[in-house]
């Protein structure tokens, strides 16, 4: 970028904390992912943690980009893989504070077997799971995470398949902090980021963001998507995960809010613990 | 202190997959994550039981692909880390040892080979795995692969693995197969400083610092937490660690990742002449390594009884090859001709017909069904049926 | 009359960093902000703002590209 970017007075916050020179983003014009970038960012300055022991890793796809804008260390793995790579990294420096921060497709999709033993094993780790419902970054190919009936550049006659619900999934899989907010959200997305990296055990924050390709290919306006968003997510004190499955397009309400948040021995707690003795 | 926890200097009666174990615990390693598989299952016990008694950290993964991943995480952070597998896993691992050669994160992986494709015959040992090892994973990417032959070979080349990784910082794989992996075998310890134990180059807080900028082909190694704020990516990158694409920084950055190995390549390359002394002519010359190279020796004996004078030339290092030396061996023996033995049915034949291309000779091949070791008896018999 | 009446709003606008997707029109709820025909650097329509923000910026806490802020001034300060 030739010439060099101011970023707004109000950015003062986060603005060592921003790649400022890879600006602007790749990202499409009106895609969520910025949004969970600048708040994911301030929440970890406003975090008590020092930025030094913030890591970021994060797997492939538009939301895997979030690693390569974030000025901390940080790392952009394999397709799938950001979860293992990050327990490697917090098993073998457990005061590090890290962070998977991708997409549904990277974390429930090709990852979803890494996602699901995760949180059976109770890591202490962060998972920001960018809920897009496509595969983005690849042109916009049918997810896990898309609704039935959706159309995607690989169901042109509408998605036959029944989505996942990502809370339900976590819940199951054994994650002891699981929350699901919008990019509309964005005082209870920082709200439940400050509680990831203070809690103890494996977080999961999945944030639903707009995606440019979902709508168009779905015959509507990306502004469309959002409008959708506003009106239709309810937020819920302690919801019940088994309401949490999205229908985007039908009438039932988006259930967000906290889905769970006990305590239960981490992982690297118990390892290290035995190693102490 | 948790050096008095590693093996004591002496001498052991062990298996191949315990003296590998050992030895990385004396190379430094204080991560294992693996997943099970026969027939390096064993050795991932071993680690699972050890590894806390010196501060390590073991876990056993959902799958192959978690384990080699977070091998590369742990390594992201500084430790030492390995993992151990078969043939199967280390199919699943091959992406991932693509991201540690791009991320140039130091990593050791051993195969214990066992007979395949598939599921094959997963208690028996074969070396089908050669290809796998050295091109296995996608694009242009160097790899150091490691073929000892005994335990005690087992012991030494984890220690120069261990070392390569740090030094090159690059994942490296050792090839054993289920012969070495859980035959027992005499194992000679040395006294721990006598051992030469290499460390990453570490990089120090240097401001404007970039964790790719070098006019070494080794970077120094940059920890997270350390306030590096350093960016590593498998996307193609510059010297600042940002993805980009732009035709002189990818040319610059794969050269530069590829000349770690290739440029490097007389002090990796290692192998052996057997017998390597009250010999000096020898028609026939017998390319083979690991465990089949052991009856190749014993069959030699009974070729010389049948008036043939055999040489072996055994690569301890499968790759980087030694095609140079084994041609300076070809001339100065005055071979005639190169047998290549494999429990395969061809895969280092390629290489060693490639190196014959600098000096011509007759070559033939002997492949041994994988899984079923041939007697030094029997073996003879064949060669002397293909020389005839 | 209202706390906010006193309250007025200065928007600003990088246009190197805005990508026209037009999520602070839409989101404004005094309709302050309207996509111009002008265009940045890099082709993208850029907003234009009318008169009458209460800075409640809405638009800046919801730009993806960090391209918007609001300078909030009280009468009297």
């Amino acid at each position: 970028m030739s010439s060099k970017i101011e970023l707004p007075p109000t950015y003062k916050d986060i603005e060592d904390l921003i790649r400022v020179d890879r600006l602007p983003t790749i990202w499409c014009p009106g895609c969520g992912i910025g949004i969970v970038l600048k708040t994911l960012l301030r929440a970890i300055k406003k975090s008590d943690i020092d930025v030094d022991r913030h890591v970021i890793v994060s797997g492939i796809g538009c939301a895997g980009r979030v690693s390569g804008y974030v000025r901390l260390d940080s790392y952009h793995v394999l397709h799938g893989r950001a979860i293992p790579f990050a327990i490697g990294i917090k098993l073998a420096k457990p005061e590090l504070e890290v962070t998977v921060v991708s997409g549904d497709g990277d974390i429930v999709g090709i990852g979803g077997n890494h996602f699901i033993h995760a949180a059976r094993r109770n890591h202490d780790i962060n998972v920001v799971i960018v809920n897009n419902m496509i595969y983005g970054m690849t042109g916009g190919q049918v997810a896990p995470t898309t609704p039935r009936g959706a159309r995607t550049t690989t169901t042109p006659y509408g998605n036959i398949e029944r989505s996942i619900s990502i809370p339900l999934l976590a819940i199951a899989a054994g994650a002891t902090y699981v929350a699901r907010w919008s990019v509309l959200h964005v005082d209870h997305m920082m709200n439940s980021f400050i509680k990831m990296f203070r809690h103890k055990g494996f977080a999961v924050v999945e944030i639903l963001s707009p995606c440019t390709l979902f709508a168009s290919r779905n015959g509507i306006e990306l502004l469309q998507l959002y409008e959708i968003l506003r009106r239709k997510c309810k937020i819920v004190s302690n919801p019940d995960p088994w309401e949490s499955h999205i229908d985007i397009f039908g009438d039932k309400p988006i259930i967000l809010g906290e889905f769970i948040e006990i305590e239960r021995p981490s992982y690297e707690e118990l390892v290290w613990s035995s190693i102490r003795g | 202190m948790e050096r008095e926890k590693l093996l004591k200097p002496g001498t052991y009666f062990m298996t191949g997959n315990t003296a590998v174990a050992e030895a990385a615990l004396i190379a430094g390693c204080r991560f294992f994550a693996g997943y099970p598989i026969t027939p390096s299952s064993d050795l991932m016990e071993h680690m699972a039981r050890r590894l806390p008694q010196v501060g390590g950290i073991f876990i056993q993964g959902e799958d192959e692909v978690a384990a080699i991943n977070m091998v590369l995480g742990a390594s992201a952070a500084g430790l030492k880390a390995m993992t151990a597998t078969s043939g199967p896993g280390l199919s699943l691992m091959e992406e991932a040892l693509g991201l540690g050669f791009m991320l140039e994160l130091p990593a050791v992986v051993v195969d214990v080979q066992r007979v395949g494709p598939a599921t094959g015959i997963p208690t028996l040992g074969a070396q089908g795995d050669v290809m796998q090892a050295i091109w296995g994973s996608h694009g242009d990417r160097e790899v150091v692969v490691y073929a000892p032959s005994n335990v005690q070979e087992a012991f030494d080349l984890t220690i120069d693995a261990f070392n390569t990784a740090e030094e090159l910082r690059l994942p490296v794989i050792i090839l054993l197969d289920e012969l070495i992996g859980h035959g027992y075998g005499r194992l000679r310890v040395p006294n721990l400083d006598e051992i030469r134990i290499v460390d990453r180059k570490k990089a120090d807080i240097v401001e404007g610092y970039m964790p790719f900028k070098t006019h070494v082909l080794v970077p120094p190694f940059a920890e997270p937490g350390k306030g590096f704020r350093l960016h590593m990516t498998g996307l193609v990158h510059d010297e600042r660690g940002y993805p980009v694409i732009d035709r002189d920084a990818t040319e610059r950055l794969l050269t530069r990742l590829l000349l770690k190995v290739r440029a490097n390549r007389d002090r990796l390359v290692s192998y052996e002449v057997y017998p390597c002394d009250g010999i000096d002519k020898a028609e026939v010359m017998i390319v083979a390594y690991g465990s089949i190279a052991n009856i190749v020796k014993c069959a030699l004996k009974r070729l010389k009884a049948h008036g043939i004078k055999a040489i072996l030339f055994r690569p301890k290092v499968l790759w980087p090859m030694p095609d140079v030396e084994l041609c300076k061996s070809v001339e100065s023996y005055g071979v005639e001709n190169v047998l290549v033995v494999e429990m395969n049915y061809g895969q280092y034949l390629y290489l060693v017909r490639a190196a014959l291309l600098h000096c011509p000779t007759p070559y033939r091949f002997v492949s041994i069904t994988p899984g079923f070791y041939p007697s030094p008896k029997e073996l003879s018999e064949r060669i002397l049926r293909v020389l005839s | 009359m209202s706390p906010t009446a006193k309250v007025r709003g200065v928007v600003h606008l990088i246009s190197d960093l805005c990508k026209g997707c037009g999520i602070c029109v839409w989101i404004c709820p005094r309709n302050v902000l309207e996509m111009s025909d002008k265009v940045n650097r890099f082709g993208w329509r850029i907003p234009r703002v009318k008169n009458g923000c209460v800075g409640c910026k809405l638009c800046e806490t919801y730009c993806p590209d960090l391209a918007i802020w609001v300078e909030v001034v009280r009468n009297g300060t």
